[in-house]
Formats: C-alpha cells, sequence, structure tokens
C-alpha cells in the first residue's frame, strides 16, 4: 500500500444537533475545487444536489477472521467499491455516522478489507460537540465519551452559546477523556477545511506537541505553581467551575531551587493520600502539611484566605487544573502570578472510566518483546482500548517505526529513517476503558532494551 | 479468434448482449449506458441513462428490451432505439445494484437495497420481497426461469415465482458478497467477507454448509459450469475450481489455475460448452477449461495454464458470453468495450 496513492478518510461524529449537517452542507457548497464525496447517514439531510453526496444504511457486519473478532460496515464497503472505480479521482471521503453510533466499525472496515485498504486510509475521526449542550451527555452518555476518545481532532462547536470559562472547563474535561485530540472551536461549524481533510492525523507527531502533559507520570494532583509570597494574608478566589470541590495542599518551600521542588512535589504526594480537611469559602488555609477540601458547593466558586507564614516560596498544587476555575491569588487588591507552574497526567480512576494513557521513552524497544506484549494487549484489552497511536524506536532499525489501532485491529508499518539519534523516542498513546496505567507501564517497561 | 475494441468511455460496470446476439449494451459507472453493433465494431448510439451512474445492466433473450439499474432508485427499461426508457420504476432502495433478466427472458428480478422485485416484461411488479436483513449482495435465476435465490449478511434465500414466502430459507453467520446458484439449482456457492466460500446442498435441510477457507482476499466472482459440476472461484491471483460431484468438494483437491498478474476481478463459464472465461485487475482475459484439465492428484499445485490469453489496457470489471456462446464481451476499468470471438 503507497500511502500517497489513497484516497484519505475523514469520519465525522458526534450527538445530533452539534452541528455535522452544517459542517457537511458548508463543505458541500464551499468553493475550495477538490472533489469531496460525502455519506451521509440519513439520505436526503444534506440539501444540496450533489451526485457525490451518498445516503448510507449503516449495516454493521461482525467478522470472525480467526483470533480476531470486529465490525465492519457493509454499506460503506460496497458504496467506496463503487466510488473507487470512478474514473475523477477523488480528493478526499467523509462519512458521517448517527449521533449515537460507535465509531468503531466505520474505523475497522479501513483496516480489515482489503479493497479499502487498497485505494483508501483513515486520515481522522473528527468528533463535533455541542459546547452548551454536551455537559450533559458526557456524564450520562458513554456513546458521547466513546466518540471523543475516538476524535483525532474535536471540534467544540456553538461557542457564542458559552462563556470562556466555560469553554476551557469543557476542553480539559475533553482532555482528561483523550489527551491527544486537537481541540478546535468553531462557531457555524466553521472550521477551515485542511484542519480536518488529509491531516494525517494517526502521525503523531505533531499530536503530541500539542499535548506533553500526559506522558508525564499521573499525580493526585494536575497542577502545582510556585509563588513568590510576602509575609501576611492573601486572597484566593475561584468562579465556578465543573466540580463541586477541589482538593489543594499549599507547602513552603527552602527555596526555587530544583532540589528544594523535587523534595516539596514529593511531599504533596504524600500530603495528598490523607484524609481531607473540609474548608468552606472564607476559611484561611495555612502552608504547611494540611490537604484542603475547598468546598465551594455546587456550581459555585469561591473565595479563601491564604496564610504562606513566613515570606518565600510557597509551592501550590491542586487537585484539578485551576483554570478551570478560573483561580486568581491577589494581596491589598494586587494580583499575584506564579513564577512557574507545571501540569500533570489527571488521575482519572476516581472519576471517569475513559481516559489516555502515554508514554515516552528514550531507550529503544526489543522488537520481539515490544510485539509480544502488543500483541497480547490487544488480544487481552482490545475491547476496551479504543484508539491506540504510536511512534516505536525499535533497537537496531534504522527507521521509525509507527502505527494506529482501532480495538484489536492494529496497522503499524516501518516509517521514515530516524533523523537524528536524539530523535529516537518511543511515544505511544492508549486511549480507552478502564485502563490501569500501572500495569501498562510495567508491560511497556519490560520491552526496553 | 478476433479481438474487437470499443469505448464507452467510462469504466464498464456491466454489459449484455442482445438475444439475437448483434449488439452488446454496456453501463458505464458515472451514468452513460452505450450500445454497440458486434458485427461492425462501431458504438449505435450513447446517452446518460441514469443521474449519479449505472449499476447494472441486463438484456432479455428473447425480447428486443434491456433494463438497467442506477444510483437513482431506479430501474429502466429500454429499447435498443431510443435515447427514452419504455418505463422507469423506483425498484425499491437507494441503488439497483441487481437487474438480472430470467433466462427465457420473460421476467427481469431487481435487487435494489434490501428489495428484491420481479417484474413482467411489461415492467410491471409482480412480486416484491422487502425482508432481507441488509442490502441483497447478490441474485441469480434459477436455470429453468422458476424462482430466483438472493444473499445478504447472514441469510441466503430461494424463491419460487408465485409464492410469496422463500421456499429455501438458510441462516449463518457470515456476510455474504456474492452468490452463485448451479444450474440444476441443487447447489450454492457463496462468497464471505471473511476470504471463505461456503458450499449449501439444496434442500439444505439445516445441515451445516461446507466452508472452504485459505483464500487470499474476498471471493467477489464464482462461476458454475452448466452440467452443475464445477464451482470456479476468485479471491486470489488464482482461481481455484471444486469438482463437486459426489461428495465433493468435501475432502477434495481444487484445481488452481494460475498465470493472472492481479487479482481475479471476473470469472464466467459458457453455458453450454466446458470454457471458462476470467478476468483480472491487471488487463488480463484467460480461456480455460477445468474438465480438460490435468487435476492435481494428492497434493494440491497450482497446475493449471490458461488455453488462450487477451490483454487489456486497464482492469477488467466484467464478462459476458454471447447467447449463442461463441463470443465473450469484456467491460474495463478505462472504459472500453471488447469482444473476442472464441
Amino acid at each position: 500500500m503507497n500511502p500517497s496513492n489513497t484516497i484519505p478518510v475523514t469520519v465525522l461524529t458526534g450527538f445530533l444537533g452539534s452541528g455535522k449537517t452544517t459542517l457537511l452542507n458548508r463543505i458541500l457548497s464551499e468553493n475550495h475545487g477538490k472533489r469531496i464525496a460525502v455519506i451521509e447517514n440519513e439520505f436526503g439531510e444534506i440539501g444540496i444536489d450533489n451526485e457525490l453526496v451518498i445516503g448510507a444504511d449503516e449495516e454493521i457486519f461482525e467478522m470472525n477472521n480467526g483470533c480476531i473478532c470486529c465490525t465492519v460496515r457493509g454499506d460503506l464497503i460496497r458504496i467506496l467499491g463503487n466510488l473507487m472505480k470512478r474514473k475523477d479521482r477523488l480528493d478526499a471521503v467523509l462519512i458521517e455516522t448517527t449521533g449515537l453510533a460507535d465509531p468503531a466499525p466505520v474505523a475497522q472496515t479501513f483496516f480489515v478489507d482489503d479493497d479499502m485498504k487498497s485505494a483508501f486510509r483513515l486520515d481522522a475521526i473528527v468528533t463535533m460537540v455541542d459546547a452548551k449542550h454536551v455537559w450533559q451527555h458526557l456524564e450520562a452518555s458513554p456513546e458521547c465519551q466513546e466518540q471523543l476518545a475516538f476524535a483525532d481532532v474535536t471540534l467544540v462547536n456553538k461557542t457564542d452559546l458559552v462563556d470562556e470559562a466555560t469553554l476551557k472547563s469543557l476542553e480539559a474535561k475533553i482532555r482528561s477523556v483523550n489527551a491527544v485530540t486537537r481541540i478546535h472551536r468553531t462557531h457555524n461549524a466553521k472550521v477551515p477545511l485542511d484542519q480536518i481533510l488529509d491531516i494525517r492525523a494517526f502521525d503523531l507527531q505533531n499530536t503530541l506537541a500539542s499535548a506533553p502533559d500526559f506522558l508525564k507520570p499521573e499525580m493526585p494532583f494536575e497542577w502545582a505553581g510556585f509563588y513568590r509570597l510576602d509575609a501576611g494574608t492573601h486572597v484566593l478566589e475561584f468562579q465556578p467551575g465543573p466540580d463541586p470541590s477541589m482538593d489543594m495542599v499549599v507547602l513552603p518551600m527552602l527555596d526555587a531551587s530544583e532540589g528544594s521542588w523535587k523534595a516539596t512535589l514529593q511531599k504533596a504526594v504524600e500530603v495528598f493520600s490523607g484524609e481531607p480537611r473540609k474548608q468552606e469559602p472564607g476559611a484561611s488555609l495555612f502552608a504547611g502539611g494540611e490537604l484542603h477540601q475547598l468546598a465551594f458547593g455546587e456550581g459555585r466558586g469561591g473565595r479563601f484566605l491564604l496564610e504562606p507564614g513566613l515570606p518565600g516560596t510557597c509551592g501550590v498544587f491542586t487537585q484539578h487544573h485551576p483554570d478551570e476555575f478560573s483561580m486568581q491569588v491577589s494581596r491589598n487588591g494586587q494580583r499575584v502570578f506564579p513564577t512557574s507552574s507545571e501540569t500533570f497526567a489527571p488521575n482519572h480512576s476516581h472519576d471517569q472510566s475513559v481516559s489516555s494513557v502515554g508514554f515516552r521513552e528514550a531507550r529503544s524497544l526489543d522488537p520481539k518483546r515490544f510485539d509480544e506484549w502488543l500483541g497480547g494487549l490487544l488480544r487481552d484489552k482490545g475491547t476496551d482500548i479504543y484508539r491506540m497511536k504510536g511512534i516505536v524506536n525499535l533497537a537496531g532499525v534504522k527507521d521509525r517505526f509507527v502505527f494506529q489501532g482501532v480495538h484489536m485491529l492494529l496497522d503499524g508499518k516501518p516509517d521514515r529513517p530516524w533523523k537524528t539519534e536524539s530523535e529516537r523516542q518511543t511515544q505511544i498513546v492508549f486511549i480507552g476503558k478502564n485502563l490501569n496505567r500501572a500495569e501498562l507501564e510495567s508491560g511497556f517497561r519490560s520491552c526496553l532494551v | 479468434m478476433e479481438l474487437i475494441r470499443a469505448e464507452l468511455g467510462d469504466p464498464v460496470l456491466g454489459l449484455d448482449w442482445s438475444g439475437d446476439g448483434r449488439y452488446i449494451a454496456a453501463a458505464g459507472i458515472s451514468g452513460p449506458c452505450g450500445i454497440f453493433d458486434v458485427a461492425s465494431g462501431k458504438r449505435c448510439r450513447q446517452w446518460k441513462a441514469h443521474a449519479g451512474g449505472v449499476l447494472a445492466v441486463g438484456w432479455s433473450a428473447t425480447e428486443d428490451v434491456f433494463a438497467t439499474g442506477g444510483q437513482d432508485g431506479t430501474v429502466r427499461w429500454w429499447s435498443p432505439g431510443s435515447d427514452d426508457p419504455l418505463r422507469s420504476e423506483q425498484a425499491g432502495g437507494s441503488w439497483v445494484e441487481h437487474v438480472t433478466f430470467s433466462p427465457n427472458g420473460r421476467n427481469l428480478a431487481t435487487g435494489a437495497g434490501k428489495t428484491l422485485r420481479i417484474w413482467n416484461s411489461a415492467g410491471e411488479s409482480l412480486f416484491e420481497f422487502q425482508n432481507h436483513e441488509s442490502t441483497v449482495s447478490g441474485l441469480e435465476w434459477r436455470a429453468d426461469s422458476k424462482g430466483v435465490a438472493t444473499s445478504c449478511y447472514g441469510k441466503i434465500r430461494c424463491f419460487r415465482l408465485g409464492e410469496n414466502q422463500p421456499y429455501e430459507e438458510i441462516s449463518l453467520k457470515a456476510s455474504f458478497v456474492s452468490l452463485a446458484l448451479s444450474p440444476n439449482g441443487r447447489a450454492i456457492g457463496a462468497g464471505t467477507q471473511e476470504n471463505t466460500i461456503q458450499f449449501f446442498r439444496l434442500p439444505s435441510a439445516g445441515e451445516e454448509p461446507l466452508r472452504m477457507s485459505g483464500y487470499p482476499s474476498k471471493v467477489k466472482h464464482l462461476a458454475w459450469d452448466s452440467g452443475a459440476r464445477f464451482l470456479a472461484s476468485g479471491g486470489g491471483d488464482m482461481i481455484t475450481v471444486w469438482d463437486v460431484r459426489g461428495r465433493g468438494p468435501a475432502g477434495t483437491i481444487p484445481l488452481q489455475c494460475a498465470g493472472h498478474p492481479g487479482l481475479i476481478s471476473a470469472l464466467a463459464f459458457q453455458k453450454t460448452g466446458e470454457l471458462l472465461a476470467s478476468g483480472c485487475a491487471s488487463g488480463k482475459v484467460f480461456l480455460w477449461n477445468p474438465a480438460k484439465s490435468r487435476w492435481p492428484g494428492s497434493k494440491p499445485e497450482p497446475v493449471d495454464r490458461p488455453l488462450r490469453a487477451f490483454g487489456f489496457q486497464s482492469g477488467i470489471l466484467c464478462l459476458k458470453w454471447s447467447p449463442d456462446q461463441t463470443a465473450l464481451a469484456v467491460g474495463c476499468q478505462d472504459g472500453s468495450v471488447g469482444w473476442i470471438r472464441v
């Protein structure tokens, strides 16, 4: 298969009302000079007469090929089988799925069917969400989480209906499900075509650059900031955010050195494992070994007093990202900004089942052990792993090994050669349900040379 | 042998001969239909038969009428002399992918989406069955013109004209991508999405099918010889021919016909006579004679070489023997149409 000769396929998912039809109509009516076939989930929904608009029937076929069981979309194989014979070459294919659809059968179609593999390549899964109404789906609907988990690109649409703080916390929520999805904000589904078509989303390179946080070790807190504080009372203010409470630790530091930072970080992890103490708005929070639970109340923020004690450097550790609550520190009406800060992979196991786990490693991997580990993982955990992508540094191999997968299906191949020794880094991402980071990590580590 | 070439100019999804063998109708993927004069090699007419595209074409063996199925959801009846259809009817689904006249030329069967319809020569619907589990993937007439067989996801059915319900209904967890009913009506071969063929004897009486696996890819092309003895199958660069006499194909080693430089993309046995024609994605058309081939003994080996070979500029999409079985029409990916006198 020569990827440059294959036609890129974009899969568009999203709940009813998120704006998929608006986007499709926009693409079909824009003068972009490209031949784009659109496969809509319900015939006639798009009000544009175009022979490249084809209605699909969502026919899901179960396949059982020896050890791999999966589902494919029979109707797509038929429709695209016809389109690939046509004389005028297509520039791209866009497949819309129904609101509640599981994107897996569509994606898997391009992994298992020989005809589809020879002519097309899965370029990206794009999930559209309605910025205002997605919240209710996020809580109530596993399909919504699944669609976000699958998304290479997430379009947060109808941004005009919500404020900046809501958008920020929505983006944080989306990232907590899928750490590597590229998020674009849209209004009336306006998004440049080159952000959703032929973007080669399976190439992790750019994706990881935009979301490096989750590759870091998982911590009980998502954020840490250093503040240089004077003596005396500071004001700590929070706006309403997605959670009714947040745990927080404030620790004095010896100085701003790297060693001091590491020691404080370790101390913070210890403190977070203790029993939290509930603090109502207005309470004084003292720097020291105490786990404060800031009790905002549902849909509310709060104002607290921060008592650093002695002047000097202080580390502030928060369970959630402070941007979700627009946290502000001030003294005598003057805002105080952190001198630096760091974000960490959120610890998901407590509050949600769909999450991302990623690794970055400079040491090379043993090809045989890596193959066995990945094979076993797909066999045992394939139903829970929605997506995986990776660039792998195999010992003694000149080329990068790149792969992407959907559930039990994996498409991996040698890519271009590594450019420099220092470029030789393995980066792997898993997005799925009930992922056990520790288990994945120890499996991954066992492949290291 | 002579080879004549003509142009439709659009990938040829289907073609068929007029009952007298004087004309060939060819259907183009984006909508054109062309009529070719066999003797002169000239294209008589070409017009747009369906908006969106033509998917199938069939010519009645006994009447001067042919039918096309299109992406516009209609089946249309045409007289070879006119650009206007004699009749145009909804076939019951969005794409009309199967259009085939009964061997006696009297009735037309169409498969569109989940709907099977049978029409008389005046274009009146005689029968309809809408309860297929998914889009009809295969549709074949019985050689005696008294009924049809259909395939879809998980089911194969046989219908008799004049009866409302199928007389045979086989359930199997498999997605069928092709169907071939033996000329004596006693066996069915069906290719699946999982690179296998399922073989059934009729009546099936709940008996488990035989499963032939090991194909490198989906078996989209199947063909029976006129004696209902050989079932030829694609599903790779080789043609695999099964001998179903006696207890076969159980416990038998098939004949493997090698030499095609690309995936098999069309197969057709003569309706009388022994020749098998095959086409591949690399533009070769070969002729074989399985009845006269040296069959493998105890171990499978690709033994057979083609009797004749013809080259085309692009992939072969369809093959059709003439009514007198002496000529073979060929439709190609690049829009060319050819016919070979054998």
